[in-house]
């Protein structure tokens, strides 16, 4: 069925529709986020900051600041950010090394420059402006990916750095979290599978002896093998969070209701937000969850299946890399399937410039989803379009070319 | 653009499929949580429950312990111990600091401070029972994560005051020995609980309702008369002192109700010291160490004869010079005695005569008048530990046994168990089941559990009458007690120095004795039964020279202090002017407090007139005189009771207040 379009006004490129899902996928979870955070940490903010609200404020100061990077970000072409790779990925280096030197120390680790009473991991950005430049570089390789000299071992070589200097930190988490968006990225832009099994293969020592050499990573191991055992040990996060979970049943105990974040379940708001979840809303609740990240997986390949360019999808689908592989390994370590890392839930858990970071992220990908008119093409390739479908029905204004040409939008066979 | 294009398609289908396995991965996780949350969910929730609703303990008020006018002997009160939530300080990451700070304050080593906090529990007690200085330093270094809770810490006011009758409580309140094991239930009390919904620091959070009804524990009142516990134990330590003896034990019985009016034992225990353990050296020796009385225990065989009517006080018997033989044995007598009347029998102690007393008798007369006065069986006291002695069966009893028992060796008992015994004769015939506690009341003074005598007749009075008057010759000129008068009253008691069996030879040691007295006075109505015993004394070990001083300065001082009339009007002009009245007589001796914080106030205290003080002035008053008051009423008081001047020490002072105008 084809159905056409009648001519319109030409518009400009910014004013493409973004994705409206992909856009509601992310605000339904900072809006969840921000009343699971205020649930999670009231109690504990009462007892500790005198304001039940404490963390809740920082938390909307936040998310207020994100929206606006967002927004901001969904208006300006993502071809800007091109220019930018080297530059900025140079910047991302400097601020690595610079935090092991001039970083403040929490909890024995060096990730945080503050300014003030603001504070500023560059390890979020690294995430940032590593798919960045491997979009560029990806794109601009194009056939040449993959050979081994030309497409492989630059992209590998700077993700390493990169890893390398995240694990000076140590912030094993995001050094993982960018070495597989790396390789998958690597993956889909064609590199040869064979180099990719050696890299992981290669990797996969260094991990074992990141693990095994540092006490309390190996012990962390352990927990997560035998968390009872454990259990007022380093199993004791892992096992109160299992608790929480466990204790929600179907439809939980109702929000607001829990009791683990009574001081049971460490970093209730942050990076165990689902556990609170499980407990107050149930299995319901993290399915709610998940199916969020779902749409967002889901529309946001979209989006870099419709991207106007290979960078764009690249970029696109880097973006998305990191959020659901982030979204994966906090959800398996709160469910006591991976070990235990430091990993946030993007856009849910407290944490001020992570969530920043990843709504300007976000903004990205929703510039990226305004599109192009090759997504026609590819919703007949891939048979992704029954949305877009009902979508262009119900909403007659259609895309346009940056050239001014006027183009049809093939619907269906 | 044509590189894009031509790479394409295999983008696209590698994008949707990495899409894909992500979304398959994040399913199988959604599995995982379906997996713990519907199908283990009850396991989670039990576990969950099991933090958080803890049952939160309210630990009652332990009980106090008081002496017969109410006194406190042992009572609690609240200190504070210190805690840390290692969690916390671990996240706060300010463990080190406060490991120095205790190290320096409280003198713990650092290894062990710091393994304590290398934990993810929320509660380890750092120290309890801290003293005031320790609390005051450690809140100087306070931080996040320390904590203070108030316990209860037991106090023995009084010090060693009936140490081994009171027993001890430990830390947590339980009670280890004496009257603090045997009432633990009631000391303790219902335990309130309170299921309340705890945050992992463990404190309360929710805790309305769900409240269990508790009470705090009860007190105890009990018979033990402070002031001749005090006079006793004085006495005691001075006469286990003054023969260089290894301990000492004894006992002051009311005769009428089998009240226990004072215990002692020496060496003795202070109850407030930490170091205690349970089942320490330290005994209750009157109810738990049985021994051969010795002549105490004439009294009875000699009872068993008269009671049959085969013996007559007056009657005549021929004591051999101090040597004869029964059977394949020969009994000696301490000094060589020839013709006396059972009466002298008694009263010089002849082992020989004594044997042909109890042969006349028979064994089975002998021996169940033994049984009926409870020997060889436990009295029943509400004490830990007690033992009751061996009485051999009759049937074991040959021609010897007969002799040996009737003169109080063969058979043991404990001191508590000859006291009542004597207690028995002295009320005419009545068999108490002694007691210590006479009463269980709430901390309101309502009596919660009451413990009337308990006694039965096991003597004709008459007997008892005869065997009162042949006692009073023991303490008669040509007695062995003759020396242990009391100016003003006619007393009855019996000597005992027995013979003790050497525990590496197994005979009987000539050098190993244990030197007893045992009385009541007034003869006609006697108020008082004190018992004596000193062991293992060296040099003299005559039950009068050794135990019997000990038993007259104890019983002359306690028939002062009760206000028992003289029985003999003449003596009590020979008085000499300083011991008629008990109060001023033990200031006057210099007799000084047992303890820092509270002087023994002897039998009566100074009531100062109250009248129109104001509430403020009247409680300072009562403080400075050791009154206790009871105020009704606002205002200024318009009325006391008892009105001003003399009262008995810890009675109460009841105020009525009034608004003035």
């Amino acid at each position: 069925m084809m159905e056409s379009t009648p001519e319109e006004t030409r518009i400009s490129a910014s004013s493409y529709r973004i994705d409206p899902l992909l856009f509601a996928a992310v605000c339904a979870l900072v809006g969840f986020g921000l009343v699971m955070v205020y649930s999670a940490s009231a109690f504990y903010a009462q007892r500790s900051f005198g304001a039940a609200d404490y963390f809740l404020r920082r938390d909307f100061a936040y998310a207020t600041l994100g929206l606006c990077a967002m927004a901001v970000a969904a208006r300006t072409d993502f071809e800007r950010y091109r220019r930018w790779a080297y530059p900025l990925l140079g910047l991302t280096v400097l601020l690595l090394l610079g935090v092991l030197l001039v970083g403040a120390r929490i909890n024995g680790a060096k990730r945080w420059f503050h300014i003030g009473s603001l504070s500023f991991q560059p390890a979020e950005l690294a995430k940032l402006s590593l798919m960045i430049y491997l979009a560029r570089s990806l794109a601009k390789k194009a056939e040449k990916v993959k050979s081994f000299t030309v497409g492989f071992l630059p992209h590998m070589a700077i993700a390493g750095l990169m890893m390398v200097l995240l694990l000076k930190q140590p912030d094993l988490g995001t050094a993982v979290i960018l070495g597989m968006a790396t390789l998958v990225l690597l993956f889909v832009a064609g590199a040869k599978v064979s180099y990719l099994v050696l890299a992981f293969l290669g990797a996969a020592p260094i991990v074992y002896q990141a693990i095994v050499g540092t006490p309390w990573r190996f012990k962390r191991m352990l927990a997560y093998l035998d968390p009872w055992h454990y259990r007022y040990d380093v199993g004791y996060q892992i096992t109160e969070s299992l608790i929480s979970i466990g204790s929600g049943g179907l439809t939980g105990q109702g929000l607001g209701d829990g009791k683990q974040k009574l001081f049971f379940l460490p970093e209730a708001h942050t990076d165990y937000i689902l556990a609170i979840v499980g407990e107050e809303l149930g299995f319901v609740g993290l399915t709610a969850v998940a199916l969020c990240f779902t749409l967002l997986i889901w529309r946001g390949i979209r989006a870099a299946l419709r991207a106007r360019n290979a960078f764009g999808c690249y970029l696109g689908f880097g973006i998305v890399a990191v959020i659901a592989l982030q979204a994966l390994v906090n959800l398996g370590v709160v469910l006591g399937s991976l070990p235990t890392k430091g990993l946030p839930l993007p856009f849910v858990s407290n944490g001020g410039s992570t969530l920043v970071v990843d709504l300007l992220a976000a903004g990205i990908l929703l510039n990226i989803s305004r599109g192009a008119p090759e997504a026609a093409t590819t919703q007949r390739i891939v048979g992704l379009g029954w949305w877009s479908r009902l979508w262009a029905r119900s909403n007659r204004r259609r895309w346009r070319r940056t050239t001014g040409e006027r183009v049809q939008l093939e619907i269906g066979e | 653009m044509s590189a894009w294009a031509t790479g394409q398609r295999w983008v696209r289908v590698r994008l949707v499929t990495v899409g894909i396995v992500l979304v398959v991965l994040l399913a199988s996780l959604v599995a995982r949580a379906w997996r713990l949350q519907i199908k283990e969910s009850k396991k989670y929730r039990e576990l969950a429950e099991d933090q958080y609703l803890k049952e939160v303990e309210l630990p009652s008020r332990r009980g106090r312990i008081l002496d017969r006018h109410g006194v406190e002997l042992a009572a609690s009160a609240e200190v504070e111990s210190l805690w840390v939530n290692p969690a916390e300080i671990n996240a706060l990451g300010h463990g080190e600091e406060i490991v120095r700070a205790f190290h320096e304050v409280l003198h713990i080593d650092l290894p062990t401070l710091r393994k304590a906090l290398r934990t993810h529990r929320h509660f380890v007690w750092v120290k309890r029972r801290l003293s005031p200085e320790e609390a005051a330093a450690v809140r100087g270094v306070q931080r996040r994560g320390v904590y203070f809770t108030k316990e209860p810490r037991r106090w023995y006011p009084n010090r060693a005051l009936a140490g081994p009758v009171l027993g001890w409580a430990g830390l947590d309140g339980v009670g280890l020995e004496g009257l603090e094991l045997h009432y633990d239930k009631q000391l303790r009390g219902a335990r309130a609980e309170i299921q309340g919904l705890r945050d992992a620091l463990g404190r309360e959070v929710f805790s309305e309702g769900l409240e269990t009804p508790g009470h705090g524990g009860y007190d105890l009142v009990t018979t033990i008369d402070k002031f001749i516990q005090y006079r006793l134990e004085r006495a005691l330590e001075a006469g286990v002192e003054r023969n260089h003896a290894k301990a000492g034990v004894a006992v002051v019985l009311d005769p009428k109700s089998g009240e226990i009016l004072a215990m002692a034992a020496v060496p003795t225990v202070n109850p407030n010291d930490p170091s205690l353990q349970p089942g320490q050296a330290v005994r209750n020796r009157a109810v738990t160490d049985p021994f051969e009385p010795g002549s105490t225990m004439k009294t009875f065989s000699i009872s068993a004869a008269i009671e049959a009517g085969l013996v007559k006080p007056e009657e005549h018997w021929y004591c051999e010079n101090g040597k004869y033989q029964i059977g394949p044995a020969t009994i000696h007598d301490a000094e060589k005695i020839g013709d006396v009347t059972t009466t002298q029998v008694l009263a010089e102690s002849s082992n020989i005569c004594t044997a042909k007393i109890a042969r006349r008798s028979g064994r089975e007369r002998v021996h169940n008048l033994l049984r009926r006065f409870g020997f060889g069986a436990a009295t029943g006291i509400d004490l830990p530990g007690e033992r009751g002695g061996v009485l051999r069966p009759v049937e074991r009893w040959g021609e010897v046994e007969l002799a040996t028992v009737a003169f109080g060796q063969g058979i043991t008992a404990t001191p508590l168990q000859v006291a009542r015994g004597y207690a028995t004769i002295a009320n005419g015939g009545t068999l108490f089941r002694p007691r210590v506690v006479s009463r269980v009341v709430d901390d309101k003074g309502h009596v919660v559990t009451e413990f009337p005598p308990e006694g039965h007749r096991v003597l004709a009075p008459e007997v008892a009458a005869t065997m009162r008057q042949m006692l009073f010759a023991v303490i008669q000129p040509g007695g062995t007690g003759e020396k242990l008068a009391i100016p003003g009253y006619r007393a009855g008691g019996k000597t005992g120095t027995a013979q003790k069996v050497d525990p590496a030879t197994r005979r009987y040691s000539t050098d190993k004795w244990a030197s007893s007295f045992v009385g009541f006075a007034p003869l006609d109505d006697p108020r008082l039964v004190i018992f004596v015993m000193v062991d293992e004394p060296s040099g003299t070990h005559y039950g009068s020279m050794v135990a019997g001083p000990v038993w007259r300065e104890t019983m002359e001082a306690a028939l002062h202090y009760l206000h028992v009339k003289p029985s003999e009007p003449a003596a009590v002009a020979t008085m000499p002017p300083s011991t008629s009245g008990s109060a001023p007589a033990i200031e006057e001796e210099g007799v000084v407090s047992v303890s820092e914080e509270e002087v023994v106030t002897p039998g009566a205290v100074e009531v100062p007139d109250f009248t129109g003080l104001s509430l403020g002035e009247a409680v300072e008053m009562a403080q400075r005189a050791h009154l206790a008051l009871e105020i009704a009423g606002s205002g200024r008081v318009v009325n006391q009771s008892p009105g001003p001047g003399r009262a008995r020490a810890s009675s109460r002072c009841h105020l009525q207040l009034s608004p003035p105008g």
